[in-house]
């Protein structure tokens, strides 16, 4: 005879932490690390700007600088998301925050040929910031990644047209993922037969139990490498290369805490426990000290995928620029994500990323000797399959239009401004992995809609 | 700006307008589609009890609770209706065998007894929120005072909820509510005393709590039918004294395909009023089966027996008959009386019912030709344990409700039910009956 009450007084609770999926993407990958590029969508692989970002955007355009040259400043980055379930038409919006992203670089020439540098900027560096209500709050409701950069930079002028650069990356990667627990699929422990889970008993989906905040911290290395030729006069061409980074994130912590379900358990229930008892009071166990939903060590790998980008510029007057990059980013090797937690067990997120490509166009106009405009166009393919639009990760190709200036405070200051919008195509996705390991377009129950306002400042001081 | 700059400036803010491609087409949820049988029906809930549930023959899985009245009803209404559909062999299994009270227990599973459940087969929050064991009073609460009759299915079925308020939750544009039966049947199904009046719901507390279930339904603005409590005396479970005595006697009163054996003796306070015999109560004396066939069974052991219509833990006495019976006839008036007042249809399951046992479509208990050890059956419209009805009186019944909504509401519900739509068997699956 099969009793459920045995089952739930059982010592071992087999709780699955459904882990929330990653918050990486292209669609939150930053490459606003310099307010001039910035401005000109981004291109700036042949033509580096003169603020040292180059240290980014192509480390062989070091080589081209005169001067000592520090600049600072920052982008802000203010999205509007949204979903509309496809059954109920309930629309839930992302909270509304104003995400800052900054960026340091030094530049100083050690010669007419060899020129140093180093850079602070955050190429993976986003939120996800839901109503902690949201219905896809089992998936995630807030996430975080944060990987900074620091990239100590040599350039190399080998020729008077041909440039190299090379930077190591030290990375540190902070990683943030919070999410509710549904009780409805949490596995019953034996003797339970396998697969039975509180839904069995009749506990609804939807059913929050337990809130698991997960931090975690990483250093890695990585590197930064591109040339540089001016190919003629008017023509440069560049090719830069971020390498990619396997993060082990091996001293995360994730700690649980219960929420009240508010259930008060009946005579004659399936817990075997006196009429009155809460069901909070039977789950409460699972939350002491080395159980399965205490606070605990956890680790995951997160991979941050290596980008290619290859450019020209052409310098059609000598007051008008053109400029165009095509970036490959291997989001390919972002397949899964396992999360090992000491009690909780492994969880393996099926992911199944593609590469993506982005096509940027970019143009500068001097309107004056001390004033600069600017204005570029990029689009993007998405890197999430269709099975892999979710909260944390509400992501789809992109058109985004930029708009900007650079001028002159003084001799030695100058100033660049710029406005860049995002407009991401409405994509179908999913609030819930549907009980399936690995979710199919057939989980998708909704549209996901975004899209973003930056703005970005960035101050240049030569000496 | 020179006019090449200019050009060149335009070609590239052109560019950017090209590149700018449009969303996707936004898919608006499609709109529920209108039940075949009208927009009334667009949301059903079910609420009552064992019956409601699809309760049969002591037990309850998938294969009964897809027979039930209501699930036929939501065919015939072309709405979407969900049962929490119990996994087989059920919780517990129905019976395969009622003298024995062997239960469906499918070939590697273990012997199935009444304690056994194996859980719902999902979680969808159902239509169908209808508890076995319910009274009027755990609708609206699964811990009444002093005794509740919640039990694991009400934690499986409702999650900790009431039935009222998982009607609530679905804020339903139908409902059909049948309770009441339990607030006289535990009194009738009493081990220790059948028809102990202790356990009858006082008339008063009764229609309290059904007035609050009406108020909360009017308050959703749904349109409802209420069918009436079934009259104790008419269900198989129990027989009156005066069939023991006519068959022990035959042809007194009678004759009958078989003799009881002589070491059953049945007394003759259970004849039958019309023998004039002195004392004889035998026409308004219950004998429930439960306490009757074990007397049965020790005589056909050869244990000399003696059934005394008197004997009040045994039987139901005149006086406690007639007390189940007012109950009845109050909650019912009163039933019939608040659909009228709020414009809900209203089923009288009675008039049925007393029309199959004039036809002898609800034989008299005990039939001798069934007095061994073997199955015992109540006819083609009780489950084995002469409570229940069967799969084809849930269709009869689906046909009573489906008349009633159409007289009060002007629907065109089909009836029969069944045949317009697609109803299950009426028998049970094969694994029902596999295993005595």
């Amino acid at each position: 005879m099969r009793r459920f009450p045995v089952w739930l007084t059982a010592g071992v609770f087999v709780g699955t932490l459904a882990a929330p999926r990653t918050i990486l993407a292209q669609g939150y990958g930053v490459y606003e690390h310099g307010t001039c590029a910035m401005a000109r969508a981004g291109t700036a692989v042949a033509s580096p700007c003169d603020d040292a970002s180059t240290i980014f955007f192509n480390p062989a355009g070091l080589a081209l600088a005169t001067h000592k040259l520090v600049s600072a400043g920052g982008t802000l980055i203010a999205p509007s998301g949204q979903f509309e379930n496809d059954s109920t038409g309930e629309k839930t919006s992302m909270n509304k925050r104003v995400y800052p992203v900054p960026h340091v670089y030094f530049q100083h020439p050690l010669s007419d040929r060899i020129v140093a540098g180093f850079g602070f900027f955050v190429p993976y560096g986003l939120e996800t910031d839901w109503p902690e209500n949201f219905e896809g709050r089992f998936l995630g409701y807030k996430s975080l990644v944060q990987g900074f950069y620091l990239q100590p930079t040599v350039a190399v002028k080998i020729t008077d047209r041909f440039m190299v650069g090379a930077g190591v990356d030290f990375t540190y990667l902070k990683v943030g993922l919070h999410q509710h627990l549904d009780l409805a699929p949490q596995a019953l422990p034996p003797p339970a037969p396998p697969g039975t889970t509180f839904a069995n008993l009749g506990i609804p989906a939807g059913t929050d139990f337990a809130n698991a905040d997960l931090d975690g911290h990483a250093w890695n290395l990585g590197f930064n490498v591109g040339i540089i030729l001016q190919a003629t006069d008017k023509l440069s061409l560049g090719v830069r290369f971020l390498s990619r980074q396997k993060v082990e994130i091996n001293d995360a912590t994730v700690t649980f805490t219960q929420i009240a379900t508010n259930d008060t358990l009946a005579a004659g229930n399936p817990f075997g426990v006196p009429a009155g008892t809460t069901l909070d009071q039977v789950l409460a166990p699972r939350f002491l000290p080395d159980s399965t939903l205490s606070t605990q060590g956890g680790k995951t790998t997160l991979t941050l995928p290596e980008q290619l980008v290859v450019g020209a510029a052409y310098q059609f007057t000598p007051r008008l620029k053109l400029l165009f990059d095509y970036q490959r980013t291997n989001w390919k090797v972002f397949k899964d994500l396992v999360l090992d937690f000491e009690h909780a067990g492994r969880r393996t997120i099926v992911e199944d990323y593609h590469a993506s490509d982005g096509f940027r166009m970019g143009g500068e106009f001097a309107w004056t000797s001390n004033t600069t405009l600017r204005a570029g166009f990029l689009t993007h393919t998405e890197a999430a399959p269709d099975q892999t639009v979710t909260p944390n990760l509400p992501e789809g190709p992109r058109s985004e239009l930029t708009l900007g200036f650079g001028t002159r405070l003084t001799n030695s200051l100058r100033v660049d401004l710029a406005y860049q919008y995002i407009d991401q195509a409405d994509r179908r996705g999913r609030t819930t992995d549907g009980g399936q390991a690995a979710p199919t377009t057939a989980v998708n129950n909704g549209l996901y809609t975004f899209h973003a306002h930056l703005f970005g400042a960035t101050f240049a001081l030569s000496f | 700006m020179k006019p090449r700059h200019l050009a060149a400036s335009l070609a590239l803010a052109l560019s950017i307008l090209a590149g700018c491609h449009s969303d996707d087409s936004l898919n608006p949820p499609p709109a529920p589609p209108v039940p075949s049988g009208g927009a009334m029906f667009q949301r059903y809930v079910s609420m009552g009890n064992s019956i409601t549930a699809g309760f049969q023959s002591a037990g309850i899985n998938d294969s009964t609770q897809s027979r039930s009245y209501a699930v036929l009803l939501a065919k015939a209404m072309g709405t979407t209706f969900v049962y929490p559909s119990l996994n087989m062999p059920g919780c517990p299994p129905p019976f395969t065998h009622n003298t024995t009270q062997t239960r469906l227990t499918p070939t590697g599973f273990p012997v199935s007894t009444g304690a056994s459940c194996y859980l719902r087969a999902g979680n969808a929050t159902p239509n169908d929120v209808a508890v076995p064991g319910a009274r009027a009073t755990e609708i609206l609460t699964n811990f009444g005072v002093p005794v509740s009759s919640s039990n694991a299915l009400t934690f499986l079925f409702l999650s900790g909820r009431t039935q009222l308020q998982a009607m609530q939750d679905q804020a339903p544009t139908f409902v059909s509510l049948w309770i009441g039966n339990n607030d006289v049947l535990g009194s009738l199904t009493s081990l220790t005393n059948p028809g102990n009046p202790a356990f009858v719901t006082p008339q008063n507390a009764f229609q309290a709590q059904y007035t609050q279930i009406l108020d909360s339904i009017e308050a959703e603005g749904a349109k409802a039918v209420l069918i009436s409590v079934a009259d104790v005396g008419v269900i198989p479970y129990a027989s009156r004294g005066s069939v023991y005595w006519c068959v022990k006697n035959q042809p007194a009163c009678g004759t009958f395909p078989a003799a009881f054996p002589p070491t059953l003796s049945v007394s003759n306070n259970c004849a039958p009023a019309i023998t004039g015999i002195p004392g004889a109560q035998g026409d308004s004396t219950l004998v429930p089966w439960t306490t009757g066939l074990p007397k049965l069974d020790s005589a056909l052991h050869g244990v000399p027996t003696t059934l005394d219509c008197t004997e009040d833990n045994v039987v139901v006495t005149p006086a406690e008959y007639a007390n189940l019976r007012t109950a009845v006839a109050g909650y019912n008036a009163f039933i019939q009386g608040e659909a009228t007042s709020r414009g809900f249809a209203f089923v009288d399951i009675n008039a049925p019912l007393l029309q199959h046992v004039a036809d002898g479509t609800i034989p008299p208990f005990p039939d001798p030709s069934q007095l061994s050890d073997s199955l015992i059956t109540f006819g083609p419209y009780f489950s084995l344990d002469g409570v229940h009805p069967s799969s084809l009186a849930h269709q009869l019944i689906a046909d009573s409700v489906a008349s009633a909504i159409n007289q009060k509401y002007g629907t065109t519900l089909p009836v029969p039910v069944c045949g317009t739509v697609i109803c299950p068997a009426t028998s049970l699956p094969a694994m029902a009956r596999s295993r005595p």
